[in-house]
Formats: C-alpha cells, sequence, structure tokens
C-alpha cells in the first residue's frame, strides 16, 4: 500500500505534534467544557410550534395579520372532541349541556364555542335548549339543526355520535395548565368521553414524542455507532478513541442550546442523531488515518501527528459542506427552518472541534493506536470490485451518464407539497382522535372563508361562498332569518367582508394535506366567488406556504451543490474534479427524489430539508477520496488505486456508522423525523455506491 | 382590663357584622331572563373572602351554555348598615364601577346605575343569589340558588 506523499498543512501538523506532546492541560480544559455542558444540558427545552414554520412575511401570515385587524384577534383555543354512544339520548344531551357550562368556569377562559351556543333562528338565545325544538325527541332535535343550520352540521357529526367543542383563552392564557383545567373540567361529567385535539394538543404530543426521541434514540444512535465501531476495531481503547469525541461534541452542543436558551423543536429534532453519526464518521477517518501512518516505523507522535495534519482539512472540509448544506435553511422565511440553519452550523463546528481536539488527547492517554496495528478488514472486500470497475473508463462515464439521466428524468416528474401527517405521532391519542373525527366528517382543522361582500348586494356573494362551503342548505340558512342573525356576528368591523367557518380534514389520513383545501377552492371558484374570497387560518398557512418553503429549500440546495461544487475546484484547483465530483453526488440525491416519485409521494419541507442535509453528507465521501487521491503520488491511474485502496475501506466503514445511526431514527413516532432519517440514509447508502464503482473511473477518464 | 376593654371600645369604630355570615364559596343553578328571550339555564360560583374588619372581597363568574360573566367587588359595610361594592377589576367596563346598598342579617343587598342589582340572601345553608341589569338586548335577570363548597 503507498501512502501519503506529503502533509497537507505543516501547521496543522505542528499544532497536532503540540497537543500529542502536552496533551494534560488541554485534556482537563475539554473535560472542563465537557462537564460545562452537561450542567448547562438541564437548561434545554423542547418547545413545538408549528406557526414556527411559517415566517411572519410569508402571504399565509400576513392573511392572518389582516385578519385580525378587520375581524378580531385569533385566540389559542383548546378543541375538544366530545364523544357518547349516542347524543340522540336525553341524558348524553344533558350531560353535554353540563359540560360546556363546566367549561364556562374554567380559569382563564374566554369563549366556549359548542352546539349549545348556537342561537335559535329569529333570538339570540341558545337554540338546543330553547323551547323551539323542546318537542322534539332529541334525535330529531339534533337532526333538524343539523339540516337547518350548516354551523350546527360543523359540531355535530352525522350519526349524532361525536361533536366537537372549541375552549378559547383569554390573552396570555393559553398553555398546559389551561389544557389540564380543560380536562380536568371535563371529566367532572359522567357518561362522555373527552379528548383534546386541537392544534395546541397535537403540538403537546410532538413536544412529549420529541422528549421521547431524544431520551431514546440519540443514545440508541449512540450504541449502534459503538457497535459497529467496535465490530470494526476489535479494541475497547480504539472505540473510546473514536466515540468519545463525537459523544463529547454532541454534549457540548446540547449544553449549547441550553446555555443560549434555544429550544428543540420537530425540524430540529433529528439534528442530534445526524451530528454524533457524522462525528463518529470524521474520527474513523481520523482513526484509520492514524493507523496507516504507523505502519512505516518511526517517532509515533510525529506520524499521529502527519496523520492528523492531514486528515483534518478534509474532515474540516466535509463539514464545511454540511454547514453550507445546513446555511441554505436560512433561505425560506421560516423561523423554524432558520433556527435549525444556524443551530446545524454550531453543532457541525462543536463536534468537529471535538473529534480533532479530543482524539489526540485520547490517543496519548489510551495508547491507540500502536504501531503495527492493522486496519479494519471488514470493508476491504469492497476494493477489488471498486478497482476493477475503474478501468472502464469508457463504460463507466456511460453508465453514470445513464444512470443521471434516468434519475433527473424521474425527478423531474416530482411534485411539491405538505403533509400534516408527517408531525402527527404515529399512534397518539390526538392523531387517533383526528382520525376518528374526519371519518366522522368533522373534518380536522377549522379556517375561515373571507368574503368581500358587493356593495351593490352586500349578501350576495357570501350567500354564493355558502353554497360552496355547505351546499344548497348553506345557501338557504344564509338567505334566512336565522342565517341573518348569525352573519352578523361572522362581519367585520367595518361591514365590508364576512368570514365563514369551515371545518375541513387536513391531518389524519397520509394524504396531501391540500386535497379537500383544493376542493374547496374549485366549489368556490365555480360558484364565481374565487376571487372575492380568500381561505385563512393558521393551518391553512402551513398547507400554503408548505409548498413555498419546499420551493425555496429547492433553491437552497442548489445553491449549496453550486456552492460545494466551487468549493471542491478551489481547493484541489480542478474543474473538471469538481464536475465528476457533482455528477457523483447529484446521483443520490435526484435517486432520492426518484424514489420518492417511484413511491407516489410528493417533496415536502422535511423531505427538502433530508436531501439539502443528505447532500452536505454524501460529498463527504467524495471529499475524503479526493483527499487520498490528491495526498496519493503517480500516474492517475495510480493515484486513484491509491485513493480507493485508501479510502475505500472507510468511507464504506462510516457509511455503515451512518446507516446504524440514522437507521434509529426510523423507529420515531414522528413520521416527519423518521422520513428524514430515512431519506438522509438512502441518500448516503447511494452516494458511497456511486463514489466507489463511479468516481475512480470517472476520474481515469477525465483526468489523463 | 376594663381600661383595655375601654380603650378597644374607642380604637375600633363601631362596624355591623352581616359580611361574614356570607363568606365561603357558594355554587348553585337557576334561570336567566334576559330580554324576551326564554329562560335560560344559568349557573354561578361565588366566594366571599374576608379581607379586615368590615370588608369582603366577592369575586364570582355565572355563565350560560353561550356566555359568561365574571365580576369582582371588594364589599364594605359600615356600622349603620350601609353596603359599598366598588369593583376590583377596573378594566372590566360591563359592570358598574360602584353599587350602594345595605347589609342586614341574612341579607345583602346593592343597586347601581342602568338598574344594576346583586343580592345575596342567606336562607340556612343555602344562598339566593340575584344579579339584574340592562344592556342592548333589554333587561336582564338571573337568579340562582346556590350551596356552600367547602
Amino acid at each position: 500500500m503507498t501512502h501519503a506523499a506529503a502533509p497537507q498543512s505543516p501547521a496543522l501538523v505542528r499544532f497536532f505534534g503540540l497537543l500529542l506532546a502536552r496533551p494534560l492541560w488541554p485534556g482537563l480544559a475539554l473535560a472542563l467544557i465537557t462537564l460545562l455542558s452537561v450542567w448547562q444540558i438541564t437548561n434545554l427545552r423542547v418547545a413545538v410550534d408549528l406557526s414556527g414554520l411559517i415566517g411572519p412575511q410569508t402571504d399565509g401570515a400576513q392573511a392572518l395579520v389582516r385578519y385580525e385587524e378587520t375581524f378580531a384577534p385569533f385566540r389559542a383555543e383548546e378543541v375538544l372532541l366530545v364523544r357518547a354512544p349516542s347524543f340522540a339520548d336525553d341524558d348524553a344531551l344533558a350531560a353535554l349541556d353540563d359540560l360546556v357550562l363546566e367549561l364556562q368556569f374554567v380559569d382563564g377562559v374566554e369563549t366556549v364555542i359548542s352546539l349549545a351556543a348556537l342561537p335559535a333562528p329569529g333570538r339570540t338565545g341558545s337554540w338546543l335548549n330553547g323551547p323551539e325544538l323542546a318537542a322534539m325527541p332529541p334525535a330529531e332535535r339534533l337532526r333538524f339543526m343539523r339540516v337547518q343550520n350548516p354551523l350546527a352540521a360543523q359540531l355535530m357529526s352525522a350519526d349524532l355520535t361525536d361533536t366537537v367543542i372549541a375552549v378559547g383563552a383569554e390573552r396570555g392564557r393559553a398553555g398546559d395548565g389551561f389544557s389540564q383545567r380543560v380536562l380536568a373540567a371535563a371529566q367532572e361529567i359522567d357518561g362522555l368521553s373527552v379528548e383534546l385535539v386541537g392544534l395546541l394538543e397535537v403540538q403537546r404530543s410532538i413536544a412529549e414524542e420529541l422528549i421521547h426521541d431524544l431520551v431514546l434514540l440519540v443514545p440508541a444512535a449512540v450504541l449502534l455507532c459503538l457497535i459497529v465501531s467496535m465490530i470494526l476495531f476489535r479494541s475497547v481503547r480504539a472505540v473510546a478513541v473514536i466515540a468519545l469525541p463525537p459523544i463529547a461534541g454532541l454534549v457540548w452542543f446540547m449544553g449549547f442550546l441550553g446555555w443560549s436558551g434555544t429550544p428543540i423543536d420537530p425540524v430540529m429534532g433529528s439534528l442530534p442523531v445526524v451530528l454524533i453519526v457524522l462525528a463518529f464518521s470524521d474520527a474513523i477517518h481520523v482513526y484509520h488515518a492514524a493507523i496507516h501512518a504507523l505502519d512505516t516505523p518511526g517517532d509515533r507522535r510525529a506520524a499521529l501527528a502527519l496523520a492528523l495534519g492531514q486528515t483534518a482539512p478534509a474532515a474540516a472540509l466535509t463539514s464545511l459542506t454540511t454547514v453550507i448544506a445546513f446555511a441554505s435553511l436560512a433561505l425560506p422565511d421560516s423561523p423554524s427552518l432558520n433556527a435549525m440553519a444556524w443551530t446545524g452550523g454550531v453543532g457541525m463546528a462543536l463536534c468537529l472541534a471535538s473529534v480533532l481536539l479530543m482524539t489526540p488527547v485520547l490517543m496519548w492517554a489510551l495508547g491507540v493506536p500502536r504501531a503495527g496495528g492493522r486496519v479494519p478488514r471488514l470493508f476491504d472486500a469492497v476494493v477489488p470490485p471498486a478497482q476493477a470497475i475503474s478501468r472502464h473508463t469508457r463504460l463507466v462515464p456511460l453508465a453514470a451518464a445513464l444512470v443521471l439521466v434516468g434519475v433527473w428524468a424521474l425527478q423531474s416528474q416530482s411534485t411539491l407539497g405538505f403533509r400534516y401527517s408527517d408531525y402527527l405521532p404515529r399512534g397518539a391519542a390526538v392523531t387517533q382522535a383526528l382520525g376518528e373525527m374526519e371519518a366522522a366528517g368533522l373534518g380536522s382543522d377549522r379556517m375561515l372563508v373571507i368574503v368581500q361582500d358587493d356593495p351593490a348586494d352586500p349578501l350576495a356573494r357570501v350567500e354564493a361562498a355558502a353554497g360552496a362551503l355547505w351546499g344548497p342548505e348553506g345557501a338557504a340558512w344564509v338567505a334566512s332569518d336565522a342565517g341573518q342573525g348569525m352573519l352578523a356576528r361572522m362581519a367585520s368591523r367595518d361591514g365590508t367582508a364576512h368570514a365563514l367557518p369551515v371545518q375541513l380534514p387536513i391531518a389524519a389520513r397520509d394524504v396531501r394535506a391540500d386535497e379537500a383545501l383544493a376542493q374547496l377552492s374549485d366549489r368556490l371558484e365555480a360558484a364565481g366567488v374565487g376571487d372575492e374570497t380568500q381561505v385563512i387560518g393558521p393551518g391553512y398557512a402551513l398547507l400554503t406556504e408548505g409548498p413555498k418553503i419546499v420551493q425555496s429549500l429547492r433553491l437552497g440546495l442548489y445553491t449549496t451543490i453550486l456552492a460545494i461544487t466551487l468549493l471542491v475546484a478551489l481547493v484541489h484547483r480542478s474543474i473538471r474534479l469538481a464536475l465528476v465530483a457533482l455528477v457523483v453526488n447529484l446521483i443520490p440525491i435526484l435517486g432520492v427524489e426518484a424514489w420518492l416519485v417511484l413511491l407516489g409521494r410528493e417533496v415536502t419541507i422535511m423531505n427538502m430539508i433530508a436531501l439539502t442535509v443528505a447532500f452536505g453528507i454524501a460529498v463527504d465521501d467524495t471529499l475524503h477520496f479526493l483527499n487520498r487521491y490528491k495526498l496519493a503520488v503517480g500516474s492517475t491511474e495510480a493515484r486513484v488505486r491509491q485513493a480507493v485502496a485508501q479510502a475505500g475501506p472507510p468511507m464504506a466503514a462510516t457509511t455503515a456508522i451512518l446507516l446504524a445511526g440514522l437507521i434509529v431514527t426510523l423507529f420515531s413516532a414522528l413520521p416527519g423525523l423518521s422520513i428524514y432519517g430515512g431519506l438522509i440514509a438512502l441518500a448516503v447508502a447511494l452516494a458511497l455506491a456511486a463514489d466507489l464503482f463511479l468516481l475512480p473511473g470517472l476520474i481515469r477518464w477525465s483526468v489523463k | 382590663m376594663i381600661r383595655v376593654l375601654l380603650f378597644l371600645a374607642i380604637a375600633s369604630p363601631a362596624v355591623a357584622q352581616n359580611l361574614p355570615a356570607f363568606e365561603g364559596r357558594w355554587r348553585g343553578e337557576g334561570d336567566l331572563a334576559l330580554g324576551t328571550e326564554p329562560l335560560q339555564r344559568f349557573r354561578c360560583q361565588l366566594r366571599l373572602e374576608p379581607l379586615r374588619t368590615g370588608e369582603t372581597f366577592l369575586v364570582g363568574r355565572c355563565a350560560t351554555a353561550q356566555a359568561h360573566q365574571s365580576f369582582a367587588y371588594l364589599l364594605s359595610e359600615d356600622a349603620d348598615g350601609t353596603l359599598h361594592a366598588r369593583q376590583s377589576d377596573t378594566e372590566n367596563d360591563s359592570l358598574p364601577v360602584e353599587l350602594l346598598g345595605t347589609a342586614a342579617p341574612g341579607v345583602l343587598r346593592l343597586e347601581g346605575s342602568h338598574d344594576a342589582l346583586l343580592e345575596l340572601r342567606r336562607a340556612d345553608e343555602t344562598l339566593h343569589f340575584t344579579i339584574a341589569g340592562h344592556d342592548s338586548r333589554g333587561p336582564a335577570r338571573g337568579e340562582a340558588v346556590l350551596e356552600r363548597r367547602e
């Protein structure tokens, strides 16, 4: 095996030489930083606010601001799904009435919207309990209300077993305490089953799962990385040198989040797993290089310093590419993604610092690797086929071109979308309840259709819109005395517009969230009020801004690809190498998008973040390969052979580590996170295949 | 001893002691008559807490299935049985800021502008509560029989 010709940077070699010569004080300083970070982790918190995906300047957010100016401020509300064997029963209706009254006494409550709150036609008092319906049996009463009043139909299911109650909180009173009081009040009532189902409960449920993931999945990812490292290196000391720096880097990062008061949100939830597996990958490359460096007899410290000095720039470069990928998340107007952009960068920097600073100290303390040690042979098997394929300098470019064109053609069929279900915890009570609500025809999210009135005929457009929302009965209701009375409550302050509520199924089924919304828009268009109406709501903002964020993320990905290609060209002073690297790294990214097309799934926010981060990671193997190619000596063919032999096994090993770590995200109850981890894992596997079997041949073909 | 009693008699003004009989937490139901609307089910919850001699804090909420109204008044009772109520929630402009009335054994009655009335009648372990006033929809009068909660 041929070794590196020259150190990458004499300054770095000197720095690592110094660190290996006097490691005690730096080691103590690193231990102190780690202890301080552990202390700061106690301040770490999880905060879930799905509206944080949407920036304040987006159309959806601005529409909400305009609504608050024109109509009334939005209030945070807890939504209750109340179930009875049947509400067509005097006792069940009495219990419902008791529940509504009880909720009025919850500390901090402002409004309680329920079936019992709907006013009777021609007056303001409750219709459900009024004299008009008193003679009717309960079933007849409820069915009559549903037919006569579209708002009643949205609050009570057709089979009369489910009803929805919205409990609005006073300004500044919403929160966990409020929800607990609401639930406690509801549980006082016998004969009814009550579950929280609103956006706030969804967010609480996501927060619970995030904490679960942090507590279980991150340690599981670390454990799997340890196991793979142990299988590879078969030495407890070697595994300690490889594993402790990434673990410390993650601790530093979590401590930083706690110290800076930056909460972890659903988008950021998988970041710890990504950081730990990437840091493990860097640590393995460094350790591999150190073993190689000790092959030649000589001064151990100098050889290790040389190995560290040679590998550090590549590790820094691979971290930089991932930082660039994270930085592209700053492009969309989305506070959550923007937070991920900078925290991802900080996390990468801390993990890299930990690997580069702590590894020499641990090598000194534990005395590994030793001279005469052997690199793991487990992945040596990848070298012969990679070498063999690289000899086909005509076939490989053709194959690469065909694969690239194929995945590109498929990728071009991809569509953008938003899936609310990506964020709903699998198996959670709220997810199940939302599914049942949708099945009962009660929808899962309340939106408002704002109708701009025609000054010449103020209610004409409202009637048309009501017909589109609720059918002919809705239009008839608007024209009736009862409807006119309710419409007065739905009017804007200046009386020029009306806000009609509509319940839409957007959440529970794993389908595009905007399906029902698109149908609603079509109906409004068909009713001739498409231009005079606007749908608004927090859920609507997510649905409509989601694809725009994906578009912006896609632009960020292209920018990342361009930036990294330029970086490769700059570092290796070769446009050809940069273009070859581009081809090799486009294949896994386009491949994953093509796979999504084959599965019939659209590109969502979480998918696009995964693709962006995956690109930053996928390029790592290429950079390590190019680093070895640069350090090798001889003809192009000889240098490629050396690079395959030296970089191939650690590339395969680090990919195994990455896959082992990322695989744990598949066990997250949050579909978005498991899809995220799964897609990155797929991209990393494809990247390894492209780097091993296409890159060597492409270099031999292009660099004569 | 006589000197001490004399001192106490001079130092403390003579105050009527009708408020303490109402102190505690109360809750119950009745009916609300609002304008020309049919009677509605009406539930109320009150808390009367002593502050200092002759003063009691009254905080409560009454509700129907459609809405609720909270109120908080500082009640003070003069020696002659005159009862003053001053709203402590200054942001609540839907209720009179001040009410004036009388306190007698078993009865507190307060009145204010716009036909406002707040009356509590104690009968054994129950409290008959009446709240009345006038708004855009016409006269409103709610009556409820409350029971002590603790």
